[in-house]
């Protein structure tokens, strides 16, 4: 029966699809909300905020970090909408950013780096519409952009791994030579080491933020080479898992990986992305909003450590929490005793293309 | 250093398993004159429906054998269009492989997040605690999963079964001669529906080795164009199946070595002669994303070099590849 | 009962079947593409609504299909040609990948206004991806090599080497992200006033009646014709298969080439790893629908431009994954070879009598 009908109706909206005049119809992708109030668009009180994610948010990553964010807002507030739409190559933003503007949005968040030129390229053509850029460069005045010192958290993590490791010997796996992963591989060993003389950490480059079986394949060369704790900027659990099977320790990124991890987990640093949305979104509904370039740390809140594995040992977890305090309260810097000692934020945030000292090798061209 | 060799060893075997059941499934149905360039499509489909089944039932083996089941419904397609419908092979089985994508990806993607305690590391019975001993090899050759073990056995059985047994006989001739085949008895459609059926039956089994050996989760697009190299490798190996074999574990070192290149550094001192000029080549040569040409790179240079210097019969084709057959001059 | 099926080589192709194809394909694929929205749990009326009509009656809509359809109609150009020719070019993707090195590096790296930059990083472009399909073209040629298989190979070669380029020598911006430079103002086609199209849309257009004009008014073009039906009788006639295969492919993938680079400078303003969404490959079912002329290849092009834009738009709004576009465009292949069959055949279907004896026996 639907068939047949289905086939019918299609027909009929083709055809009239040729006679023009049909904008009622439209409704303009209304439907594309995951929250808000029936047919509030002529309310000056709603703020339409759209989020795009360069990979799936089943990924248990980056992206489902995002979308946690996303989600604690749009229950935070009632006079929010959201939308998302997962998986957006930066090559395919363009369509995407354009159609959110399409269709009204106030804000559009995009959630990688890749996405930086076609959002500035998109924003300069959308006065009228803001856009946040997360990781990147660029802002303009329609446009912010906004991170998190993750490496504070990283050396936290650092920490647990060089109390943890027998080997001295730390294994990370790494998505893109770009400054955020080699500043998150230096505040790593920069932790490990200072509980720890003599861990070295090797690197293995997947040259992409999002593949599992690289990643996990990654992994396991790491682990063939002897490393005993596991570190990893991707996207996915891939590597988490990878060292679970090896039976190693193992810390992740981006999310809780505990269920990968299993009794090899360690903690993950962790994004809580709604310490920047909240405010954002609250600004742009009271009017205040300023495009501006957001990078904050421990204090406030915006980057964490997960809970803590099964496995992990009283001493690790005090020590951490000792240094966690430290940074909080700005007593201890994590760059202090290191070549970056005296980098300013835009060193640190655009050019770190070296390693510390305790990293194998030298970072790829 | 050891340990870098051996693991490198033991990677390119895992990788090559993949390539041993594409390419034994591809040869299979190419010498019985059918192009199936579905692989990639079916592969992803038995990864996927693999993965699905385990993780619902918690059971590895009937994820595999429903992997393969898909595998063999995508050929069915393929099958029906290009020996009943007689269309182009072509064009069914790249039609195929964007099916099977875009069908993966549109259903995968409630998958990814889910995680399956896949197929576990094992040695062969009996001999197997002693063959793992032996140094460097050892663990690579001899510890591994059930599909790795199987793949390698199908490798001695479809050889046989294509030139030492009846039925793999006329499977060649089909291939080769159908009109003659065809007035000796043997039913053409028949065997060409059984050959592309098995060469889906086959994909199915590699995506399913993949995303329940292999890896053991499942990834949009996991399969990443090894059906293509699946292909390459036929015409590399001209079809034959212990050639193949050889080449899976080429390739499979390849794919191996472009993660683990990383940890070598075949420099030479900068104070050798001719270090200026060797360095920077090495490098390029060495690098993981060029490295990845290789496997194509590898079967142009065997398609043209045969059939230059022997025209194309030398080069092993089945004769009768590509062209449909039927019984009536149209 | 005996279920009989005869099947007779058509004559000729009724009329109506062979007009309504297209259309009977399409909806074919549309509807079987409806069981999967509502596994998802998705209306097919109102997804396809967004899809469609939404699209076209909107000028953003047609803006944007009309920017898609230009890498398509190119490849599908390129894939078109040599078809005519009795030819398979499988590998418009990777001829567009060197196309869009050669013009992203000219962009980059010559110093030239805009009316002099553009045409020549065109021209580059269009002879990359020309050479890069030559290869396959010439040992075709030469040597009979299988076109197939080599084009397809080579596609994958191109795309590697395009990512190697990025993330090496032709790395640019800050950083040590994979991509090049920006391409200055002067690469950059500017866009069509009213239309606020970019200006590769008039080198697509271009393309199609160049290839239109080629084929029916040339004698080359009726050499490629002729080959096409039946190459031994050319070869009696004195043309060459030689000159006419090199000839197709290396035009073809001039097309390609040219696409590649239009994409670069219309759309993505530099050149970036990945940058097409398999346009090479779409532009197969593009060459098959448009068999009977280049405008029907473009018509061909705009209708998948159309899915693309739409997959897009149901992406948006309905969170569907837009890998649904590539479920239809491979339904709509698959029904176009059934409706092949179809119209070259006729299906008798006979129930309940004895068996038929026709001398037709059946698969």
């Amino acid at each position: 029966m639907s068939t047949g009908i289905t086939r019918r109706r299609a027909i009929k909206a083709l055809g009239l699809a040729g006679a023009t005049g049909l904008a009622g119809c439209s409704g303009s992708g209304d439907a594309a909300t995951d929250e808000g109030e029936d047919g509030g668009s002529d309310g000056s009180d709603t703020v339409k905020a759209a989020f795009v994610y360069n990979s799936e948010v089943g990924d248990q990553g980056w992206s489902w970090a995002h979308e946690q964010g996303r989600q604690a807002v749009a229950e935070e507030y009632d006079w929010l909408e959201t939308g998302h739409t997962e998986a957006v190559e930066p090559s395919e933003a363009k369509s995407v950013f354009e159609q959110y503007v399409q269709d009204d949005y106030d804000v559009v968040f995009g959630n990688t780096f890749g996405y930086m030129d076609t959002m500035v390229s998109v924003a300069e053509d959308s006065p009228d519409t803001l856009f946040e850029h997360c990781s990147g460069y660029e802002t303009r005045e329609n446009m912010g952009r906004y991170f998190g010192r993750m490496y504070q958290a990283r050396y936290l993590a650092g920490i647990a791994a060089g109390m943890l490791t027998e080997a001295d010997t730390l294994g990370y796996v790494a998505a893109l030579p770009i400054a955020e992963v080699v500043r998150g591989i230096n505040a790593f060993t920069l932790g490990a080491r200072s509980v720890n003389e003599d861990v070295t950490t090797k690197v293995r480059w997947t040259n992409t933020w999002y593949d599992p079986p690289k990643e996990k394949e990654a992994a396991t060369a790491l682990v063939d080479e002897g490393v005993d704790v596991m570190a990893q900027h991707q996207d996915s659990a891939a590597a988490v898992q990878a060292a679970a099977e090896a039976d190693i320790w193992a810390t992740g990124y981006d999310a809780p990986m505990a269920e990968q991890g299993g009794d090899s987990y360690v903690t993950s640093p962790i994004w809580h992305w709604e310490e920047f949305y909240g405010p954002t979104l609250e600004a742009i509904h009271d009017g205040s909003w300023e495009a501006d370039f957001y990078w904050e740390g421990l204090g406030d809140g915006i980057v964490g450590l997960s809970d803590w594995g099964p496995e992990v040992p009283e001493d690790v977890k005090s020590s951490v929490d000792d240094a966690r305090s430290a940074i909080e309260s700005g007593d201890t810097d994590v760059w202090a005793d290191s070549k970056f000692a005296d980098a300013d934020d835009e060193t640190l945030f655009q050019d770190m293309s070296s390693y510390v000292e305790g990293v194998e090798g030298s970072v790829p061209e | 250093m050891v340990g870098f060799t051996a693991g490198l060893l033991d990677a390119a075997v895992r990788a090559s398993t993949v390539f041993i059941f594409a390419a034994l499934g591809e040869i299979i149905s190419e010498r019985g004159g059918v192009l199936n360039l579905g692989v990639e499509g079916m592969m992803l489909v038995g990864a996927l429906g693999g993965f699905a089944t385990t993780a619902v039932t918690g059971n590895y083996w009937l994820g595999f054998l429903v992997g393969m089941a898909l595998g063999t419904l995508l050929a069915l397609v393929h099958a029906f269009l290009c020996i009943t419908l007689k269309s182009s092979q072509v064009i069914s089985g790249i039609m195929l492989t964007l099916l099977g994508t875009g069908l993966t990806t549109f259903f995968g993607a409630a998958w990814v997040d889910r995680s399956i305690d896949g197929f576990p590391q094992m040695t062969l019975p009996l001999v197997g605690q002693y063959l793992v001993e032996i140094p460097i090899v050892g663990e690579a050759l001899f510890r591994s999963t059930a599909p790795d073990f199987i793949a390698l056995a199908l490798v001695p059985i479809v050889w046989w079964f294509l030139f030492r047994t009846n039925l793999g006989l006329e499977v060649i001739a089909v291939g080769e001669d159908p009109e003659t085949a065809d007035t000796m008895g043997v039913d053409v459609f028949k065997m060409r529906y059984l050959c592309v059926l098995l060469g889906g039956a086959f994909a199915g089994a590699a995506g399913a080795h993949l995303s329940l050996a292999f890896s053991q989760l499942w990834a949009t697009g996991m399969t990443a164009g090894r059906g293509w190299i699946a292909v390459a490798l036929v015409i590399f190996a001209q079809w034959r199946p212990e050639r193949a074999l050889v080449g899976a574990y080429i390739f499979g070192l390849l794919d191996a070595l472009q993660l683990r290149s990383q940890g070598i550094d075949l420099a030479l001192d900068a104070a050798t002669p001719l270090a200026g000029v060797v360095n920077p080549v090495l490098e390029l040569l060495m690098h993981p994303t060029i490295m990845s040409t290789y496997p194509y790179l590898a079967t142009i240079l065997v398609l043209v070099v045969t059939v230059v210097r022997f025209d194309e019969a030398g080069l092993g084709a089945p004769s009768a590849l590509l062209e449909p057959y039927s019984r009536e001059t149209d | 009962m005996n279920v009989s099926v005869e099947l007779s080589a058509r004559k000729d192709v009724p009329r109506w079947l062979a007009v309504g194809t297209p259309v009977f394909t399409v909806l074919g694929a549309l509807a079987l593409s409806a069981v999967a929205l509502v596994a998802l749990s998705v209306d097919p009326i109102a997804a396809y609504n967004t899809m469609f009509v939404e699209t076209l009656t909107d000028p953003f809509g047609l803006r944007q299909t009309a920017t898609r359809t230009v890498p398509l109609v190119l490849t599908g150009l390129a894939v078109y040609l040599p078809l005519r020719a009795g030819l398979w070019n499988v590998g418009a993707e990777g001829q567009l990948y060197m196309g869009a090195i050669a013009g992203t590096w000219i962009g980059l790296n010559v110093s030239l206004p805009m009316v002099a930059l553009i045409p020549l990083a065109v021209l580059g472009a269009a002879v990359a991806g020309g050479l890069w399909a030559g290869i396959p073209g010439y040992l075709k040629a030469k040597w009979d090599v299988n076109e197939i298989i080599t084009t397809l190979l080579l596609t994958f070669v191109a795309t590697q080497i395009a990512s190697y380029l990025v993330r090496g020598p032709m790395q640019g911006g800050s950083g040590n992200f994979p991509g090049s430079d920006l391409l200055p103002d002067a690469a950059q086609f500017p866009a069509i006033p009213l239309l606020d199209v970019h200006a590769g849309f008039l080198v697509g257009l271009l393309a199609v009646a160049a290839t239109a004009v080629l084929l029916a008014r040339t004698r080359a073009g009726f050499e490629v014709t002729f080959v096409g039906s039946n190459p031994l009788a050319g070869v009696q006639a004195g043309m060459s298969t030689f000159r006419v295969y090199l000839f197709v492919f290396l035009v073809g993938g001039a097309f390609a080439g040219i696409a590649g680079f239009n994409e670069i400078s219309g759309v993505q303003e530099r050149l970036i790893p990945e940058f097409s969404p398999g346009y090479g490959f779409t532009a197969i079912p593009i060459a098959l629908l448009g068999r009977n002329g280049a405008v029907r290849v473009l018509l061909a092009a705009a209708f998948f431009a159309l899915l693309f834009v739409g997959g897009s738009k149901l992406e948006v709004a309905y969170g569907v994954p837009a890998a649904l576009v590539d479920v239809i465009q491979a339904l709509v292949i698959l029904f176009l070879i059934t409706a092949e069959f179809v119209k070259r055949y006729r299906v008798d279907v006979e129930l309940g009598r004895e068996p038929a004896a026709g001398p037709a026996g059946e698969a």
